[in-house]
């Protein structure tokens, strides 16, 4: 098949000279509509932490604080990855070729001289398998021949009936090549690579996040490798597993890893479960926190403060 | 129609084969104004002078328009201030008017004529009328003015003489001719001369007969000839000064020889007189102004045509062998031509205000017929352009099966503008701008996204309209048109960016105009217009239909 090229909406000059041609030009496409809802949004790859107020309660609970954290955290790697795709969601195919659609090369925000290029291939769905896109996202560095090309994001989407972006997608983020050759990636500084397993669309939404980053010079404050699973009910209940490092227990391994699994409702109430896994009390120390839906601490069983009672039920 | 008769030898011929009954005709008149042997004329200056001039182009319900019936009044009231003793005060150049207005100058210059009475003085009234005739009626656009009453009144007036001269009829089923169906034709009963005593009606055309017009010569053939006898072509006594009856006699044989080979057929117009006692009556003096261009007796007889500057034939002169003409035309740059049968005799003159210029053979030169300035590359011909608005709306689909839900169905609201007649007579070319939008849903793989649509169309069109088909108020019309299409849609989901489309589309349109009155109209117009869809890798070609209601308000043609 030939490829047909179409920029976005045709500035003035572009409009006569296809005007003149006695053919249509500009991005008014349902099949370019298949391809864009196939890549990630923001609600896609980020999670909502179970205090949604912005303003944190003076003596909010300790747990509750440390998940909202967390979840910052998380929506913030996102938000990186979500500067890199946006670029692309924001216009239409440089080029239509069949079942695959290419967004460049073009000029990268924030980089000048660099380009990328964004390519995406849709394989239709057969009576066993459903619609499937795979993309990439590379960066050419200034001057650099095609083969130069870095490879900053791959992913794939799985579509299903239910709504408009409703699938199961994947991401790798990898944009420890192109910041080593000079590419600025805002919010991605400290990242080798982010990982993301999502569910859009459909109830429970889920998402299950890998980050490694760079090794820090105080290992005691950022984790290397790092895994965030969280599951949202259409109620606003919502999971989230991670790890966590902080000095818990005395001892001469001073900071200790702590596993910790936050279940609470979409009213605001909620419990952590502590457990240590790493450091001086590893295997050794476990605790439940709850919080009540006005963030304060309803009950801590390491100090048998409230009632055990006011936890919510686990699901 | 032979348009170009007024320049043909086969018609000249057949003029000479007519000639016995103008001959009759100008006998009977000689005869009674006892002005055969000049006796009895009416002096130019004799009479103090009222003219009513009319001229309509539109006819109302059941007519077509004319091209020259302004034209042609606006030519007869240059002559008669110019040359026919009418002070600008006392002609009254009435353009487009209706029955009333008619009435109303007439009844105006009927009071100012008794107020010329009362001082002791004679007075004559010419009243000229070119438009539409129809079922025994003067038709002044939407209005009637019936033939009967019309000549009663005249009869009445309070002038000594009184002259009517309608160039009129109210056929119309052939090209070119005066109104819009075959019908019996307008005449003035010229049975019983006696009945109106003191009134001459001249006709353009005698019963059964259609009047015509011409392209070539930007008019009527009557009113044209009449005309150019009345500046100094009819001047067969060549004592300066146009009679009544020369100019009939002129405009008569002319008229015939010009229409005898048309397809409408031969125009024969008539005369009916009552002036017993008054004597012929002179209507120009083309003398008195010593202005105008001289043909000098030993100028080669022939016929001269005198074109203007815009290209129409401002006078056609049939010179005799020995005789002397002076035609008094206004002052200004003309060409002339004498038509031989192997070559054109050609040349210009310039005639400036209050001079007379002798023509003379070496002024003109040998031409071949490609250079005739009658039909001339240059010519001018007389604007009927005119504008037309109108606004609406409508709604437009796509045809389903190939558009894969591109485009949904909206309704449109516009406005067009319309040039009528600017190409040539019949012709519309139309601009439209009309825009519109709609909600709707695309469907993805996984599901519906709704969104907005919004459409922007600008196109120009070439209608052809059938105005004269006696479909009564119902004009027809169809044609082609190409539009720009601007398409867009705006998504709910704000995270998918907007989408836009711009196409050129050709297609056809058909409709029909009816006419509510003499300017509005309710139009209804069907479309089906092509669409080349190519942003997606299979081009697709689409098709989508409009239908539409507009009023529409013409503003008619130039005054």
């Amino acid at each position: 098949m030939t490829a047909r090229t179409a920029s976005r909406l045709p500035g003035s000059a572009g409009l006569l000279a296809c005007l003149a041609a006695v053919a249509g030009c500009g991005n008014y496409s349902n099949e370019d509509l298949d391809f864009v809802s196939a890549i990630p949004q923001t609600a896609d790859v980020s999670v909502e932490a179970p205090r949604q107020s912005p303003i944190r309660p003076a003596a909010e609970d300790d747990a509750l604080q440390t998940t909202t954290d967390v979840t910052r955290k998380m929506n913030a790697s996102a938000a990186g990855l979500l500067a890199l795709v946006d670029q692309i969601r924001s216009s239409y195919p440089t080029s239509r070729n069949g079942n695959q659609r290419i967004w460049g090369p073009a000029p990268a925000d924030n980089n000048p001289g660099w380009q990328f290029e964004f390519t995406m291939t849709k394989a239709p769905a057969t009576a066993i398998a459903p619609t499937r896109f795979d993309y990439s996202l590379l960066m050419i560095p200034p001057g650099a021949a095609p083969t130069g090309a870095l490879s900053v994001l791959t992913g794939w989407f799985i579509a299903a009936a239910g709504g408009v972006g409703t699938g199961t997608g994947h991401v790798d983020l990898t944009p420890a090549a192109a910041r080593d050759a000079g590419a600025i990636l805002p919010g991605l500084e400290k990242l080798m690579s982010l990982g993301i397993d999502y569910n859009a669309g459909g109830w429970p939404r889920t998402l299950t996040m890998t980050i490694v980053s760079i090794p820090t010079v105080d290992p005691t404050t950022d984790a290397v490798n790092a895994t965030y699973t969280y599951e949202r009910n259409e109620n606003g209940d919502g999971t989230m597993s991670f790890t966590f490092l902080k000095d818990v227990v005395p001892g001469p391994a001073g900071v200790d890893t702590l596993s910790i699994t936050s279940h609470w409702l979409g009213a605001g109430a909620g419990r952590s479960d502590v457990a240590v896994i790493g450091g001086d009390g590893a295997g050794l120390i476990s605790w439940t926190d709850c919080w009540d839906a006005a963030s304060m601490t309803s009950y801590d069983s390491r100090t048998a403060v409230g009632d055990p009672s006011a936890c919510i039920a686990l699901p | 129609m032979p348009v170009a008769s007024t320049s043909t030898s086969p018609v000249r011929l057949r003029a000479v084969r007519l000639g016995a009954a103008r001959a009759c005709a100008v006998a009977l008149v000689g005869a009674a104004l006892g002005v055969a042997s000049g006796g009895g004329t009416a002096r130019a200056d004799d009479l103090h002078r009222f003219a009513l001039i009319v001229g309509n182009d539109k006819g109302g319900a059941g007519t077509r328009p004319l091209s020259y019936a302004k034209e042609d009044a606006r030519k007869v009231w240059d002559v008669l201030t110019r040359l026919g003793s009418v002070r600008a005060d006392d002609a009254r150049l009435l353009l487009d008017g209706d029955a009333a207005q008619f009435l109303a100058a007439l009844g105006d210059a009927e009071r100012r004529a008794r107020g010329v009475a009362a001082r002791g003085e004679k007075t004559a009234l010419i009243v000229y009328y070119s438009g539409h005739a129809k079922d025994g009626a003067l038709r002044l656009g939407d209005s009637a003015l019936p033939l009967a009453s019309l000549k009663a009144r005249l009869a009445q007036a309070p002038f000594d003489v009184r002259i009517g001269i309608f160039d009129a009829c109210q056929s119309g089923a052939m090209t070119r001719t005066k109104g819009a169906r075959k019908a019996p034709a307008f005449e003035i009963d010229t049975s019983n001369p006696r009945e109106a005593r003191g009134v001459v009606i001249l006709t353009s055309s005698a019963s059964d007969e259609d009047s015509q017009e011409s392209d070539l010569i930007g008019g009527s053939y009557f009113s044209h000839h009449l005309a150019s006898g009345l500046l100094g072509g009819a001047d067969k006594s060549g004592d300066g000064r146009v009679t009544l009856s020369e100019a009939y006699a002129y405009a008569y044989d002319r008229t015939v020889a010009d229409t005898a080979d048309s397809a409408a057929g031969a125009q024969h117009p008539t005369f009916s007189y009552d002036l017993a006692g008054n004597g012929d009556l002179v209507l120009t003096d083309v003398v008195a102004r010593r202005e105008g261009l001289l043909f000098p007796a030993e100028a080669p007889a022939g016929t001269y045509f005198l074109v203007d500057d815009k290209g129409f034939v401002a006078a056609e002169i049939a010179k005799l062998s020995g005789a002397t003409r002076q035609i008094a035309l206004a002052p200004g740059r003309y060409r002339i031509k004498r038509r031989l049968p192997d070559r054109l005799r050609i040349g210009q003159v310039d005639i400036p205000p209050g001079q007379l210029v002798a023509l003379s053979e070496p002024m003109l030169r040998d031409a071949p017929f490609s250079d005739d300035p009658v039909k001339g590359p240059d010519r001018e011909p007389v604007s009927l352009a005119h504008w037309s608005m109108a606004a609406g709306g409508g709604y437009q689909s796509i045809f389903a099966a190939p558009s894969a839900g591109l485009f949904p169905a909206t309704g449109l609201a516009g406005l067009e503008f319309t040039l009528r007649d600017f190409f040539r007579r019949d012709w519309a070319w139309g601009f439209d701008v009309a825009a519109g939008g709609t909600s709707a849903n695309v469907g993805v793989v996984t599901g519906s996204l709704p969104y907005r649509f919004t459409e922007l169309s600008l196109a120009s069109s070439l209608l052809t309209e059938w105005r004269r088909r006696g479909w009564g108020p119902v004009v027809p019309f169809a044609g082609v048109r190409v539009a720009l299409l601007l398409m867009a849609r705006k998504f709910d989901d704000h995270a998918l960016p907007d989408q836009a489309f711009a196409t050129v589309s050709p297609g056809v349109i058909a409709g029909a105009r009816v006419n509510v009155s003499e300017s509005l109209s309710v139009v209804l117009r069907g479309r089906l217009h092509y669409l080349l869809y190519n942003v997606d890798e299979t081009n697709r070609s689409l098709g989508y239909w409009e239908a539409a209601t507009f009023l529409q308000y013409d503003f008619g043609g130039r005054p």
